[in-house]
């Protein structure tokens, strides 16, 4: 137990990332970043993902692509890609509101039923961002908004011989509320820790971890 | 012209979303459907709601009452032979008539039922399931067979005895504290701890300490494929840690057949139960009949099991308890022979 404890703090320390506050402190040189991150988000996993701001409608823009792999499970069993774009909504003095847009795509092996799911979903971020460092609150809803189920064999033969391989709608959404903060060290490490609930759209547990964590560290360049 | 990503994301979403689909909520479709919706299950009408239940063997002898575990779960597996035929649902589709516990027939008049929310019983909201109507439900059961006894047979008989695995050995003993003189014989199989002080005796692993495996990878993403907001999908998604040891020390033999999981009668029941802390044997010492506590040997969940069972028999007046070898938690699935030898010489 002690084991995994010190395995579970040194993978979070070791891992890396992107988030909002890059958009505002990254400086002209360095509009490319690659990143990992790892943590319980929903899973215990890492994402590898790289991102690259670009200016468009008379404002800074972060676009960024990432794919997340389980910890300890083969990258065919649970793995999902995430394509999303980061802009600034509004900004006072150094409070802002920040929104993230993104879709994923993703599979999982269970011994009951492979799924591949798609979702869309959207983060609002709002709180204190100085030139260094930020802590803000944040709001996403994601909205799985399709998934192909196919009971597996074991399934059939033990529980339910009629189940029905299908590409099903109505799959439900939920909610991730937390805190994030994040520093930018020197010029082009950036650290970031955020904690956040998750629940579903009508309020239950999503039966997994009752709370998603990570630690992210991002490379500029 | 050039197109941005967001197009093209626009665009792949719109054609999947225009794929053909179904509803996954659907009644049938991931997971079975229940007495209110398939009028071909066999079912009775208590406190409003029909039951899934069946019975087995001769009105005339003794009635023996089987309560299935969970919350949530239902009496397939008692009724089921392992390596021979998970039973169906559908009674004239099965090949075999005396699987399980139902071995029991030739000797016990053997009631086999869901108790509301579980199983192939009906389905109740979160705010509908309540202990005190499992009990309620109990109690119209034995009075309504034991008036068909009294009608078919003539029998004076105003006693029955109860079977209760797992959480229905915890059922089972708050029915006999509230019901003492209703029950003649009582045999629990490694039943949910009475009270709070049993519980804990017990060391389960949390499941932080399993994060290498696969099914803690499974439990903590499935709920990001599709949410448990409602019953077919929280069924559905239930059925996962049912069969992948979600309780370690209970070495629950992953083959065990359910029909259907039911996830909020699961998940409502035990939080009232904690939440009220409810009191099951303030008055068992009116209980006049004997006990019979059997454990799996393979069962870990009590590193002193010694001093386990001497506090969880001693809550009834007469009690004694016996193990079952090659066996664990689902017992009545991997070794039911024994379980019916004992329960045949306890009886005896």
């Amino acid at each position: 137990m002690k084991n995994k404890c010190l395995f579970f703090i040194t993978f979070c320390c070791l891992s890396m990332v992107i988030n909002g506050q890059s958009i505002f402190t990254l400086d002209a040189q360095n509009k490319n970043q690659l990143y990992l991150k790892g943590g319980i988000h929903p899973n215990l996993g890492t994402r590898l993902g790289y991102a690259r701001n670009i200016s468009a409608f008379d404002t800074q823009l972060s676009l960024y692509g990432e794919v997340n792999k389980a910890l300890f499970r083969p990258f065919k069993d649970n793995a999902e890609l995430r394509l999303g774009g980061i802009a600034p909504l509004l900004s006072h003095q150094k409070f802002r509101l920040i929104n993230e847009g993104f879709a994923t795509g993703g599979i999982l092996k269970t011994t009951h039923f492979h799924s591949t799911r798609f979702t869309v979903g959207d983060e609002l971020d709002y709180g204190y961002y100085a030139a260094k460092w930020r802590i803000n609150l944040s709001v996403q809803y994601q909205w799985i908004f399709l998934s192909k189920i196919k009971p597996t064999a074991f399934y059939q033969d033990t529980f339910y011989p009629e189940a029905r391989e299908s590409w099903y709608r109505g799959n439900g959404g939920f909610f991730l509320l937390g805190l994030e903060t994040g520093w930018l060290i020197g010029k082009r490490l950036d650290l970031v820790f955020w904690f956040k609930y998750p629940s579903s759209q009508g309020g239950h547990s999503l039966m997994g971890s009752p709370a998603h964590a990570a630690l992210e560290i991002g490379w500029r360049f | 012209m050039k197109k941005s990503p967001v197009s093209y994301i626009c665009l792949m979403i719109l054609a999947l979303w225009s794929c053909e689909t179904e509803d996954i909520d659907q009644p049938g479709w991931l997971v079975p459907m229940t007495a209110e919706e398939d009028p071909h299950l066999p079912s009775l009408m208590f406190n409003g709601s029909p039951l899934h239940l069946e019975t087995f063997g001769k009105l005339e002898n003794p009635i023996l009452i089987f309560l299935h575990g969970g919350p949530g779960s239902d009496y397939r597996a008692m009724i089921s032979e392992r390596y021979v035929e998970n039973v169906s649902r559908y009674p004239d589709q099965r090949n075999i008539a005396k699987g399980g516990l139902s071995r029991l027939q030739d000797q016990f008049f053997c009631i086999f039922y869901d108790r509301r929310g579980s199983g192939l019983s009906p389905r109740f909201e979160e705010d509908q399931l309540h202990f005190q109507d499992q009990i309620d439900d109990l109690d119209a059961v034995i009075t309504y067979f034991l008036e068909q006894k009294r009608a078919q047979t003539g029998s004076t008989e105003t006693k029955v005895s109860l079977f209760g695995l797992s959480f229905g050995g915890y059922v089972a003993t708050a029915y006999t504290n509230q019901y003492p003189n209703k029950i003649n014989k009582v045999v629990l199989y490694e039943p949910r701890p009475f009270t709070q002080e049993a519980m804990d005796l017990l060391e389960l692993t949390i499941p932080f300490a399993r994060v290498e495996e696969d099914f803690i990878d499974m439990m903590t993403t499935i709920g990001t494929h599709f949410t448990p907001d409602s019953h077919a999908r929280a069924d559905f998604l239930r059925a996962v840690p049912a069969s992948n040891n979600a309780v370690l020390e209970l070495k629950e033999a992953k083959d065990t057949p359910y029909w259907r999981l039911g996830a909020f009668a699961a998940f409502e029941i035990e939080r009232e139960i904690r939440k009220k802390k409810l009191d099951i044997v303030g008055n068992l010492s009116a209980f006049e009949g004997m006990m019979l506590f059997l454990t799996g040997e393979n069962t870990k969940a009590a590193p002193d099991l010694e001093a386990y069972l001497d506090l969880m028999t001693a809550y009834y007046p007469k009690s004694e308890s016996r193990i079952i070898p090659d066996a664990a938690h689902n017992g009545h699935w991997e070794n039911p022979e024994a379980v019916v030898q004992v329960i045949q010489e306890f009886f005896n």
